[in-house]
C-alpha cells in the first residue's frame, strides 16, 4: 500500500490526518510555524482561551520528573477579545482543523467564550477544558463530579452548533461514568485525558517543587493510564475519542488509535522536538504502508483482545 | 532557530564540576548572537525528559563551532559531563534574546557571579576590544572555581576585580560591593552600562547598585523551562512593572534590570 489514507474524523469533525497538537502545548499553534508547514497537521487545538486574559500563575510553574513533566500555568491566555481580533484571522489562514480550547471559572464564563466564537468562520470544534488541574475554580471541579460536567455540557450544547468535544480529566474513580455523561447531554467527541494532578517536594526545603503545590503530570510517564482510560471508554461506549497523554513517537500514536482513539493530541513531546506532531503523522504513515494498511479508519479500535 | 545534529569536539572536564563542551554547529553558529542559548538533548530515552538549556560561552561563526560552559548540578548536566569527543548531540537555538551594545556606549561594567561567567565570556571579549571605558568583575565561592571558571582567562580581570566568598582569592566578600567602590571611584562622569550574570542575590544586588546610581543594566537570567521558545510558558518571571509575567526563553533571557522582580522567579 503505497499511499495509505491517513484521513480520520472525531465524530463530524473530518481530519486530514490523526495527528492534533494537544491544547497548551503548542500556543495557538502559530509559535510551531518557524519548524514545519502546521497545515501537514490534522489539526491545532489552541490554548484555552478565558472570557478575560489571564496572566497565570507565579513561578515556578514546571517540574520535571521520571519520564514527565509536572506543570501549573494556570491557564495563561490572551482572553476572549485579543482571541478573536489578533489569533483567530491568522488561523483561518491556515488549512488545517481549528479546534478552540475553552474554559471557565464558572458555568456563565464558559458560556461567554463560546457564544463569543459562535459565527466565526474557521472554527472545527470548541474542546471544553473541564479537566484543568491548576485553577482553583471550576475547571476539575466540572470534570470531576458527571452531574456537574453534563450541566455544563448540556448549557454549552444549547449555547452553539460547533462540534464540541469535552476533555476529561483522569483524576476520577469511574471515566466511562463521565464519559458516557457528557455524550448523553451533547458532547460530540471526548478528549482523554488532561494532566494527572501530581507533588513534588525538595527535600532540603521541604518545599513543594511548584508555587502552586500541586500540577498537573505529563509526558511518557502517563502514557500507560492515558491509554487504558481510551481502552476502557472504547469498549464501553463505542464513542470518537480524541486520544492523548505522553505520546512522543509514531508508535505510542498507534496504541491510542488501536485502542479506540480516531485521533491523538502529541503535546509534551513538542517541549523535546518542535517537529513532533509532524514526524508522527509521517510515522503513522509508513507503518501503515509497511503493514499494507489501507487506511487510519480500519486501524481505530482494532485492539486484539482475543 | 533551528535543531542540528552537532557533533561533539571536546567536553573537558575543568575541575570544581565545571565542564567546557565545544559542539561542530555550523548552522546554530551562523546564526547565534551573543547572550543567546541552545537547548541540549542530553537523554535519547526520557529521562530526563527535556532537553537542557545552556548560553552560548563563545561563538565561533567562521568555523562553525559554538561553546558551552557548564557545571555539573543535577541528572541532566551529569549525563552531559560523560558524553564524549566525537559524540552527537541534538542542538536546538539559537534562542531567546541576547545582549545589546549600544553604538554609542562609552563605558561599561561586567558583573560575572560563579558559573554565570558563561554567558558573559563573550561579550566580556566584545567590550574589551572596543575604545571604551571597561571595567569588568568577576566573583566565585572560591579560588578553586575561579580557576575551574576560568573567567578572564584569555582577556584578563585585574585582580584587583576579582572576589571570593571565602576569601581564598582576590576580595573576601561580595562582588557587587567591589563594584560600588569602583563605581565611586571611577565613572564621575560617565555612566557605565552594565552587563550582568550570576545567582539571583547577586542580580538583585545589581539591581540595587543600577537603581541607585541610575544605570542601565542589562542581566541575564536563568530558569527552568521546558520548551525554550515561549509555547510551554513555564519560565516565568514577574514583570517588575504592570500585571503578569515575562518568559525568560522568549523575552530574556537577558531583560534589562529595572523590568522585571527576581524574588518571582
Amino acid at each position: 500500500m503505497n499511499n495509505p489514507d491517513l484521513s480520520t474524523g472525531l465524530g463530524p469533525i473530518e481530519l486530514k490526518n490523526p495527528v492534533l497538537t494537544a491544547s497548551g502545548t503548542a500556543g495557538y499553534g502559530l509559535e510551531l510555524r518557524p519548524f514545519f508547514d502546521i497545515a501537514e497537521l490534522g489539526g491545532i487545538v489552541t490554548k484555552a482561551v478565558t472570557p478575560e486574559p489571564r496572566v497565570g500563575n507565579p513561578p515556578p510553574r514546571l517540574w520535571e520528573t521520571s519520564c514527565g513533566l509536572l506543570n501549573s500555568i494556570g491557564l495563561e491566555n490572551v482572553g476572549l477579545a485579543a482571541f478573536l481580533k489578533d489569533i483567530l484571522p491568522l488561523l483561518q489562514k491556515i488549512n488545517t482543523r481549528v479546534i478552540v480550547n475553552v474554559a471557565g471559572r464558572t458555568e456563565d464564563e464558559y458560556l461567554e467564550v463560546v457564544r463569543g466564537l459562535n459565527g466565526n468562520e474557521g472554527i472545527a470544534g470548541l474542546e471544553i477544558n473541564i479537566s484543568c488541574p491548576n485553577v482553583k475554580q471550576g475547571g476539575i471541579a466540572f470534570g470531576t463530579d458527571p452531574v456537574m460536567a453534563a450541566a455544563l455540557i448540556k448549557k454549552v450544547r444549547a449555547a452553539t452548533d460547533y462540534p464540541l468535544i469535552a476533555k476529561l480529566p483522569p483524576n476520577v474513580t469511574d471515566i466511562v461514568i463521565i464519559a458516557e455523561r457528557v455524550m448523553e447531554a451533547g458532547a460530540d467527541v471526548v478528549s482523554l485525558i488532561n494532566t494527572l494532578k501530581g507533588l513534588a517536594v525538595d527535600v532540603n526545603t521541604r518545599k513543594p517543587c511548584l508555587a502552586t503545590i500541586t500540577g498537573g503530570l505529563s509526558g511518557p510517564a502517563i502514557k500507560p493510564v492515558a491509554l487504558r482510560m481510551v481502552h476502557e471508554v472504547y469498549q464501553a461506549l463505542k464513542i470518537p475519542i480524541l486520544g492523548g497523554g505522553g505520546i512522543m513517537t509514531a508508535d505510542d500514536a498507534l496504541e491510542f488509535i488501536i485502542c479506540g482513539a480516531g485521533a491523538v493530541s502529541v503535546g509534551t513531546a513538542i517541549f523535546r522536538d518542535p517537529k513532533a506532531p509532524l514526524n508522527i503523522a509521517q510515522g503513522i504513515k509508513s507503518y501503515l504502508a509497511k503493514n499494507n494498511i489501507g487506511g487510519i479508519r480500519n486501524l481505530i479500535g482494532s485492539i486484539d483482545l482475543s | 532557530m533551528l535543531a542540528e545534529q552537532a557533533k561533539i569536539l571536546e567536553n573537558r572536564d575543568r575541575g570544581a564540576g565545571v565542564f567546557l563542551l565545544k559542539l561542530g554547529s555550523p548552522l546554530v553558529a551562523r546564526q547565534a548572537r551573543v547572550g543567546q542559548f541552545v537547548q541540549l538533548l542530553i537523554s535519547e530515552n526520557y529521562d530526563p525528559l527535556l532537553r537542557r538549556p545552556f548560553c552560548f560561552y563563545n561563538i565561533d561563526q567562521d568555523n562553525g563551532q559554538i561553546e558551552v560552559l557548564y557545571q555539573v548540578v543535577g541528572t541532566g548536566t551529569e549525563l552531559l559531563s560523560r558524553k564524549k569527543a566525537g559524540e552527537k548531540l541534538s542542538v536546538f537555538g539559537p534562542l531567546g534574546r541576547g545582549f545589546e551594545i549600544e553604538p554609542d556606549l562609552e563605558s561599561a561594567i561586567l558583573i560575572g557571579g560563579g558559573i554565570g561567567w558563561a554567558a558573559l565570556n563573550k561579550i566580556h571579549h566584545k567590550l574589551a576590544l572596543r575604545d571604551i571605558h571597561y571595567v569588568p568583575f568577576f566573583g566565585a565561592r572560591d579560588l578553586g572555581f575561579y580557576q575551574a571558571i576560568g573567567a578572564g582567562e584569555v582577556i584578563p580581570i585585574p585582580p584587583g576585580n576579582i572576589a571570593t566568598d571565602d576569601g581564598s582569592y582576590g576580595y573576601h566578600g561580595f562582588i557587587t560591593e567591589l563594584v560600588e567602590a569602583k563605581i565611586n571611584e571611577e565613572f564621575h562622569f560617565s555612566k557605565p552600562t552594565i552587563f550582568a550574570c550570576g545567582p539571583n542575590p547577586m542580580l538583585k544586588a545589581v539591581q540595587a547598585l543600577a537603581g541607585k546610581y541610575d544605570l542601565k543594566a542589562q542581566i541575564s537570567l536563568e530558569a527552568r523551562m521546558a520548551c525554550g521558545f515561549g509555547v510551554c510558558l513555564g519560565c516565568a518571571v514577574k514583570k517588575a512593572h504592570g500585571e503578569g509575567y515575562f518568559k525568560v526563553c522568549h523575552d530574556g533571557p537577558v531583560f534589562n534590570a529595572d523590568e522585571v522582580e527576581l524574588s518571582k522567579i
